[in-house]
This record gives C-alpha cells, structure tokens and sequence, in this order.
C-alpha cells in the first residue's frame, strides 16, 4: 500500500477541452459517415456519395465521393477531397489514406497549419504516419491570402521537398529558395523551420548593417536546441571592413548548477591586424561537501585587448571598460554564513581617459547572526580582505585589512508603528604593503556607533474623482550618534560617499564601505504619505520628504582634501512616485540645499502608456558638477498620424498588417551639450512579415563615436522567433514591445470543421 | 485631519502558504511579516491546508545603464525589480489575479569605487525589496472575503 | 468472402399474428392489422398494419406501417454470427423474391454485437439486401423547397482482442526544462 506522499497525485477534472487523444480512446473511437448516399456491407466497405463526410476523433476527411474499407482501414476519397487533422487542413483532388496509420498520398494538394497559419500547395504528399508528412516541390509561406486571383505571397519558400513534422513541430526543406517579392533571396540547400512557437532548432532573423567602423555587416544567427535543458545560439557575422567573427552563446541547466558561456573571436581583425576575442562565463550552483552544501557564483569576463569595448559595441550598447572576474562561494548553516571570495579586474585603458583600475579583492567573511531571540537581533561579522591594485594609478599602497563588526538591536514592531534602538561597534586593522606618509605601515581605528529608528503609521479615508483611496502619513525619525575617530588618514579600498537618496539617509554611515565610518551627531525627519486604493491596496501615489539636522560637524572625510560636513540642516530630500492609472507614471527624487537654493542631485521620470506597443519614456537626471541629461525613449505606430483604429489580431501580434513603428532613444547630456546615445529606427509589421530599420550612434571617447545603421528582416513563423540580435531596443526603450510576442499556440478547437 | 494610527491589520484568513517557500528573497521578506500565520504550502499527512496561498511567480531583477559621458563611461545605472504575485484560495481559485509590482531606483556610478557602488546597489535593492512587501502586505489585506 | 445474412430464413414458414385478419381478394391480399408480429425463421417484424400478397411463383411480399408516433421494426439474426440487423421505418417493405427489406421515412438501421450497437445507419429510406448483405442508404432527394437530405452512418471497429489496462493515475516529475527563450 503506498505511504501517501508517493500515491501519485490524484489530478482533478478540468473543463478545458482536451488538446491531445491518447491512443486507448483514438482505438475505441467509432467512424461517423455523412452523405447524401450511402451503400456498404457491414464490416467490409462502405461507399458515401454526396458531400461525403468521414469523422474520427481528431481527423475530419470531406470529399463528393468517399469509401471506406474497414479491415484495412482505407480511405480513398475524390473530388475536392479536404482532410483536417488536429487543426492541420490539407484540400486537393483525390486522397489515398490508410485512416488510423495516417499513411497515404493526396494529389497536388494545397495546405494550411493550425500553429503560425501558414500554408502553400505542392504537387504531391506522402502521409508517412500520423506526425510526418512530405509534400514534394512544394510552396510554403505564412502570408495571408488576399481575395483576388493575382494575389502573390510577399515571401514563399519554394523547395524540391519538404518534410513537416507536427510531432516535433519543425519542417525541414531540401533544395528550397527563399523568395522575397519575387526576387530570389538565397538558396537554401537543406533548412529546417520550426512549425510552431516551440523551442527548435531553426535560423534566426538575419540582421544587415551599414557602419563606418564595421562597413557592410551581415550576420545570420542560428539557434540550436540541444536538450531541454541545454541550448546554443550561433552568430556568425560577416564585416567587410573587418573580416568574420562568430559569437556564441551556450546555456545550460543541469542539476546542480546552471549558467550562461558567451564566446565572440575575429580571426585577423583588420581594424587593428590582430586576433580578437571575448569571453564571459556565468554560473552558479552548488557543491555537496561533507560539511553540507556550498554555494557558489562565477562571473568571469575576458577580452583580447583594451579597444575591445569600443571595436565590439552593438547600437545602443557599450561594454563596460572594467571587466571583473568574480567567484564567491558561501557555505551557511544554522546562522552562519561563511563567504569565500576571488575578484580580478582586467581594465581597458585608453590613453584619452585612463581609468583608476578598481581593487582586486581576495576576502574571506565570516558571520553569525540571530534573529528575534529574545526580541533581540544580533550579528557578529569578521572579515579578512587582501585589497591589490596598480599603486601608480590609485596612489596609494595596497593593503591586508582586517574589520571587525558586531550589531545589536532590539526591535519592537506593532501595527501603529516602530521603533528599533540599535548599537554597532566596528573596528578594522591595516596592513599596508608601504608607507603611509605619515611613515606608519599598519592602522587601526575602532568606531562605537548607537542608532535609533523610529516611525508612526497613521491613516485616513479619502477619496479622489470618485475613487475612494486610504491615504497614509508615516512620519519618521532617525537618530545618529558616532564619535570622531581620526579616519582621513586611512586610504580607502572598498569606501565612497553613497548617492544621497531615501535609503541611505536613514543609514548609520554617510559613506559605503569599512574604511571610513563617519562621524555623526545628526537626527534626519522624513515623512511619507501614500495613496492607495481602497479596493485593491494598490499603491498609486507615494510622496516623500526628509531632512536631516546636524548637532555637530562631520569630521571624518573620504580624504583629507574634501571640507567636512557642516553643522545644521542638511539638503532636503524630496521624492514622488505617482501612477494613479495603468496609463502613465511619473517618479522623480531631488535633493536641494535650502541655504544655497541650489539642487545637488535631480532625477525625474514619466512614461505613458496608453495601450500596448504605444510607450513614451521621458527622463532628466542632473548630479552637479558631474552630469546633466535628459533621455527620451519612445515606440509608437506612426499609423496614428493618419488615424488608422488598431486591429487586434491576437495578444503579443502588433496592431494589425501594414503598420509602421517609430521606436528610438535620445541621450543628450546638457553639460557636454553633446547627444551622447542616439537610437532611431522603424519597424514595418507586414502581417507575415517583419523588417527593422535602426540607426545608431554611441559615444566611446571624447573625440570618437561609431555610428551605424542596421536592418533586420524576419519572416514570421518562419525564421525562429526570439531574441533578435536588436536586443538592445529592448533594453534601450524600458516597456518596449515586440511585435511577436513568443509562446500562445492555437488549440485545434479553433480550427474545427 | 481625520488621520489616526493604523489599527490592528485583519486578514481575511487564519492561515497563509508563500511560494516559493525557499530561495526566494521577497517571499520570504512576506513570511517574516506574516509571521505565525504562514503554514506550509503541502502539509504532511493529516495536516489541514492554509486558507490562502500567495504565490511569487517571478522576481526579475535588471541592471540597465542609463546615463553615459561623452567619452562611453557609464555615469547612471537603473535598478529594477518586477515581482508578479497572485492570490488564490486553497481549492485554486484566483483571489488576486497575477499582477506585477515594478520598483526603479537610479543610482550614479564611477569606475574608480565599483566595491562601494556593489554595496549601495545592495542597499538599494533590499531598500525596494522591503517596499514591495509592505505593498504586497497592504494588497493581502485588502481583499475581504475569501469567497466568490 | 462476406458474411451473409442468416440464409436459412429463406424457405422458413411465416407465422404470423394479429388482432384481426381481413382477406381483399381484389388485391388479392391478407391485411392484418393491430399489434402484428410476423417471424418467418429469425426475421421478426411488427407493425400496426401488414399486407401480405403472393405472387404466382408463391415469393411473398409485405408492407408494414407503423402506428402513429411508433414506427414499424424489423430485426434479423446475421448467419452465422452472434450479431443481429435491427431496423425502423414509418413503412417497412419485404420483398421475399429479391429477398429484400426497405426502410421508407425516417429509417434507421443498426447491426449489434451481442447487445452493443456495432454500426447504424440513418436517412430517407435504406435498403438492405440480404443476399449480398449490403445495405443502400438514400437521403430525400433535392426538392425546390429543400436541399438533399443527409444520411449518416457510424460504424465502430472491432473491440482489440487484447485490450491496453487504463493508464494508472498520471504521475507527474519535475521538469528540467529552460524557460521559453524569452528575451
């Protein structure tokens, strides 16, 4: 008798109607015939004449005149014969078919497939079993049929043969051309497609580019489906002023670990005569030891040289100039957490801006840590870090640190409010690897730190244009006691100030890191109010306010050149997030000193989205003395400017045939008073077919920029789906749409005869 | 002004299951708060099912750079974190259909502190994280009956 | 070589019985009406009202019709095998000299395998021919007011000797399957 967790499980009835029929029911099923006439003997043949209809579960066959031979379950029908199966429709003149098997031959038939509606006709077709068919010299496409006898499909392919494999859902053509408007596009010796949105193997949309670095650029990717749990995509790309270069990517899932391998490599690139490559490798998993599980990370990138980042940058992308090589392996158990952790930079430098290469780190941190024993939560953290780095660039010697962390607090949480005493005490140790200029080679500084977080939560009923809303005010208190321990003489490794936003000006340190523990006599007061629905709890609007008050001056500063923090109310926060419906949003944070009645640190947002594909991103950002922007993105149907009503075809598939779409990204920076990022493209959406036009020019030195302009032409369901190598439109325009959504497949149901 | 402090929150439900139960950090941010409340999602043999389940279907976080300088460095990068979450009854009828929470925050950035911007990035995130679950709490809260 | 229908009924004496009987010697034929039942070998036959005629070379011939709201019926056992050929009809023909039923108005036909329903068949009128088993469905022809009438038939296959045990309850596994390749 099974124990019951392994009864399988007992699934209940569902009222959807049922996509696939197992082969028990498919056996026991009867034969419906329909007719006009019928004459037959029982057990033997059965001949029906006049719009003769034959029925089985899952395959209709309409015919003038059909007949039926039970012992051998033949079918033989003539007359504009049409065959429905699971969806799959096939129509012609005379049909052969041994029913149950699916084996048979239809005469110059013409078909239709339920998934991507395409369709075409051929000369023959062999019934090979119940999934696979072959249609010789046949046309496929996924165009619509226009009414009219003249009506030419925009892209068909025509091939000697072609094997359709509903089981798998992916077609494979021998000998097969790809028209484009009657002009012959390229010739395709054996290609395989997939039939439905399914993840198969199959050739990707084909991207053309133009580009003053690059020249003429083609590049054909190739998706390869491995396993369910493994797959690869293989980019070669062809550049005239350079040579060829393949990039790859490789994912994989297996039980223990997981991750992503992506290689690129130009043989002989002849933008600078040599051998280009680049490789990143993400993984994480986990590794059974005797003392339990440890998990693990592994970041690791790697290029040729330093003008990788500027030589390889798709539109709207750049590779960043600090490349980590990252592992971390932590092991916790019980409240301890032990983190093991390996990170190596590789630094393009470029003699027109030199970048200070970051730390290489080699840490070991151990903590343990309890929460709510006894009401109390309390951590103690060591730490162990060997920070190395080029001393000419950073200026300062490399270093053995070692800190020390230790937190108590008592939190006592209620609905009506909190409030959260705490006490921290860091201490860290140096071991430098030269001398300060103050001639020491070690340091040690030790900073008691006491804290207390308090807040109220109150609220109200209230209503706003026949929305009735609960409006709340939380208002807040922070208060901050650190003594003065001289710091300015410490180098910092992993310390610098923090942005000055809502989450760090109720932190115990201005600064982020353990070199520098600012010394702090300050309260900070914020309030927040938030509109929510009433209904729903939706949060549809959220201001915000704070201010801090220093009773003393900071003393401790990132280095001896920066003047401390003065007394006195700091620079007030102010924040907004409204988006009181689905159609737009606005989110803004500024920072303003109410002495100098200047603004340190502005970001302000909105979007507007009325509907799908139809998203208009606007955003300033300005951090004083360091950058001023302002980023418009945008994708929206110029076929709104003549007015044309959108036609829904279906979730995830545009708005309707013969539809352009502006989609672009502007970045100018005011300060510079230069476009720094520019992305402007069309995107025509002909029914079955889709073609991107897109230019783009990227800023990669003061002096330079590559500019380039790149065109993508995907036939729909017929070169795969997905990732389109203008990934980056996605990631340029936030909300961003494409115009074929992957995944949804039509029930057979939808196609029934 | 007619404010007064928040009262007890009542819960349309006894008991409560979140999913994923392990490995996901908003999920289990949720249980915290939702303290003795939360039950497994499969309880072993003989023990009664919770009243509802909230289910964290995705939590995606994206890293996009927002702000470039003229010479390609990146000054501004975008934080994101989407959590989509449903609500549903124990016999599986929906209570919240499947609806998405989106947090952004900006954060500056400079190639000499990149150890200290991966600490602020943490920050920021657990900062978001925590205002996601106090939205998703007052979005539990608010529905008031278990039945149709 | 087909399956015949049970030939032995041919030279069968035909028993007949009925409320009243009435012999039209004009016609000359023997009416019974009221509750008929006519068996002649396995052939059973009911009716309200049957005609039955002879002819000179002795074939006989009857015509059955059916009481309102209940139509005549007709059932044979198939020769040799433990299957039998029902039928209805508003009027029901037999022709003992071509051996042959027809089924007019709303007919229908089914064949059994024991008591389950093997095959059936319906439309404006069947013939069955019991010599050569082969049976002939017509639908009303194309009249001005209306289009062809539709005949259907359903004809179930041969119950598999071996018959597959039903799937035991689904057991599901964890799936290692990636995400759709969702950008």
């Amino acid at each position: 008798q099974e124990t019951p967790d392994e009864a399988p499980l007992t699934l209940n009835s569902s009222p959807r109607l049922q996509e696939g029929i197992d082969q028990a029911q498919r056996d026991a099923a009867p034969v419906f015939l329909m007719g006009e006439q019928i004459t037959g003997r029982p057990d033997l043949e059965t001949i029906v004449q006049g719009q003769a209809e034959m029925r089985k579960p899952g395959t209709v066959i309409k015919a003038d005149r059909l007949e039926y031979y039970a012992p051998d379950d033949q079918a033989r029908a003539s007359g504009n014969v049409r065959i429905n199966r699971n969806g799959n429709v096939f129509e012609g003149p005379s049909l052969d078919l041994k029913v149950e098997a699916f084996e048979g031959t239809f005469e110059s038939p013409t078909y239709r497939f339920l998934q991507n509606d395409a369709h075409g006709n051929a000369s023959k077709a062999e019934f090979i079993d119940p999934d696979r068919t072959v249609v010789r010299n046949a046309t496929y496409t996924t165009c619509r049929r226009k009414p009219g006898p003249d009506w030419v499909p925009d892209w068909v392919l025509r091939a000697a043969d072609i094997e359709f494999d509903t089981g798998e859902d992916v077609g494979v053509a021998h000998g097969a051309y790809l028209y484009f408007k009657d002009t012959p596009l390229l010739p395709v010796p054996a290609i395989s497609f997939p039939l439905s949105d399914a993840r198969k193997s199959g050739v990707m949309p084909p991207t053309i580019g133009l580009g003053d670095v690059n020249g003429t650029e083609l590049s054909v990717p190739y998706y390869w489906n491995i396993a369910p749990n493994r797959d690869a995509t293989v980019t070669p790309t062809v550049m005239t002023a350079r040579g060829v270069t393949v990039a790859g990517e490789f994912r994989y899932l297996e039980p223990t670990y997981s991750g992503v391998l992506r290689a690129n490599y130009m043989p002989s690139d002849k933008l600078r005569s040599a051998d280009r490559w680049g490789a990143t490798l993400n993984q994480t998993g986990n590794l059974g030891t005797d003392l339990g599980n440890v998990a693990y990370t592994l970041n690791l990138n790697r290029v040729s040289d330093d003008n990788y980042w500027s030589d390889f940058s798709s539109i709207g992308s750049l590779t960043s100039r600090t490349l980590a090589n990252d592992m971390q392996a932590t092991w916790a158990r019980s409240g301890y957490t032990v983190t093991g952790r390996s990170l190596k930079w590789q630094t393009l430098q470029s003699s027109s801006s030199v970048i200070t290469p970051p730390y290489d780190l080699t840490q070991l941190n151990v903590q343990y840590s309890q929460l709510n024993d006894r009401g109390f939560d309390w951590s103690l953290q060591g730490d162990v870090s060997q920070f190395e780095s080029d001393k000419s660039l950073t200026k300062q010697p490399n270093t053995q640190r070692l800190y020390g962390l230790a937190q108590v607090s008592r939190p006592f949480i209620a609905p009506e409010g909190y409030i959260t005493p705490k006490l921290q005490l860091h201490t860290s140790i140096y071991q430098f690897d030269s001398t300060l200029n103050n001639g020491n080679r070690s340091a040690d500084s030790t900073v008691p730190t006491f804290s207390v977080d308090a807040g109220l939560v109150f609220e109200r009923e209230t209503a706003w244009r026949d929305r009735d809303l609960v409006q709340t005010l939380e208002p807040r208190l922070f208060y901050v006691r650190t003594p003065y321990r001289n710091q300015s003489y410490l180098p910092n490794y992993d310390t610098a100030a923090s942005d000055f936003n809502f989450a760090s000006i109720f932190t115990e340190n201005a600064y982020v890191g353990h070199d520098k523990i600012s010394d702090n006599n300050l309260v900070t007061f914020g309030l927040t109010t938030r509109f929510l629905d009433a209904q729903t709890g939706e949060q549809l609007a959220r201001f915000g306010v704070a201010q801090r008050y220093r009773f003393e001056d900071q003393l401790v500063t990132l280095n001896s050149t920066t003047s401390p923090a003065l007394a006195g109310w700091s620079d007030v926060m102010l924040g907004a997030g409204v988006n009181f419906s689905r159609q737009w949003g606005l989110d803004s944070t500024v920072q303003y000193n109410p002495l100098t009645a200047q603004s340190s640190r502005v970001t302000v947002g909105a979007r507007y989205t009325p509907s799908p594909y139809r998203v208009f991103n606007a955003a300033y950002r300005f951090q004083r003395d360091v950058s001023e922007q302002i980023d418009f993105s945008w994708q929206w149907p110029l076929n709104d400017l003549w007015g044309d009503a959108d036609q829904f075809t279906g979730s995830g598939k545009g708005l309707g045939e013969g539809r352009y779409y502006a989609v672009g990204r502007l970045n100018y920076s005011l300060n510079e008073s230069r476009m720094v990022d520019t992305l402007l493209g069309v995107e025509y959406d002909a029914g079955c077919w889709l073609a991107r036009v897109v230019v783009g020019r990227v800023q990669t030195s003061s002096t330079s920029s590559t500019s380039s302009i790149k065109f993508e032409l995907e036939f729909v369901g017929f070169t795969r789906l997905g990732v389109s190598p203008l990934q980056t439109l996605k990631s340029n325009i936030s909300r961003y749409q494409n115009l074929r959504e992957t995944g949804g497949s039509n029930s057979r149901f939808s196609n029934y005869d | 002004c007619g404010f007064k402090l928040r009262g007890k929150q009542n819960f349309a439900f006894e008991t409560i299951a979140v999913t994923p139960e392990k490995g996901a950090a908003v999920a289990s941010e949720l249980s915290r708060y939702l303290g003795s409340m939360v039950r497994p999602v499969a309880p072993a043999a003989g023990g009664a099912l919770p009243d509802v389940i909230v289910d964290i279907l995705g939590e995606t976080r994206e890293k996009v750079i927002v702000a470039l300088n003229a010479s390609g460095q990146v000054r501004e990068y975008q934080l994101r974190i989407k959590v989509r979450f449903r609500m549903r009854s124990s016999e599986g009828r929906d209570l919240i259909a499947p609806t998405d929470i989106l947090q952004e925050r900006d954060i500056s950035f400079n190639e000499s502190a990149v150890l200290a911007k991966e600490a602020e990035e943490a920050l920021l995130y657990r900062d978001m994280q925590s205002d996601i679950v106090q939205q998703l709490l007052r979005r539990i809260a608010a529905v008031k009956t278990l039945e149709p | 070589e087909g399956i015949r229908a049970e030939k032995a009924d041919r030279n069968k004496p035909m028993n007949v019985e009925s409320d009243a009987l009435r012999y039209d010697d004009l016609k000359q034929v023997s009416v019974f009406s009221g509750n008929v039942v006519l068996t002649k070998g396995s052939i059973l036959i009911r009716g309200a009202q049957i005609e039955v005629r002879q002819d000179p070379e002795g074939y006989q011939y009857g015509l059955v019709t059916g009481a309102p709201g209940k139509q005549a019926f007709f059932r044979q056992k198939r020769d040799g095998l433990d299957e039998f050929i029902e039928g209805e009809g508003d009027t029901i023909e037999y022709d003992g000299k071509a051996d042959t039923v027809r089924f007019i108005q709303k007919a229908q036909m089914r064949r059994l395998r024991g008591a389950t329903v093997a095959d059936e068949v319906t439309g404006a009128v069947i013939m069955y021919e019991n010599l050569t088993d082969r049976f002939t469905v017509d639908g009303t022809p194309k009249t001005a007011a209306a289009p062809a009438g539709r005949v259907r038939a359903m004809l179930t296959p041969k119950a598999d000797p071996v018959t597959t045990p039903p799937a035991a309850g689904t057991v599901l596994k964890p799936t290692t399957q990636i995400e759709k390749a969702v950008p």
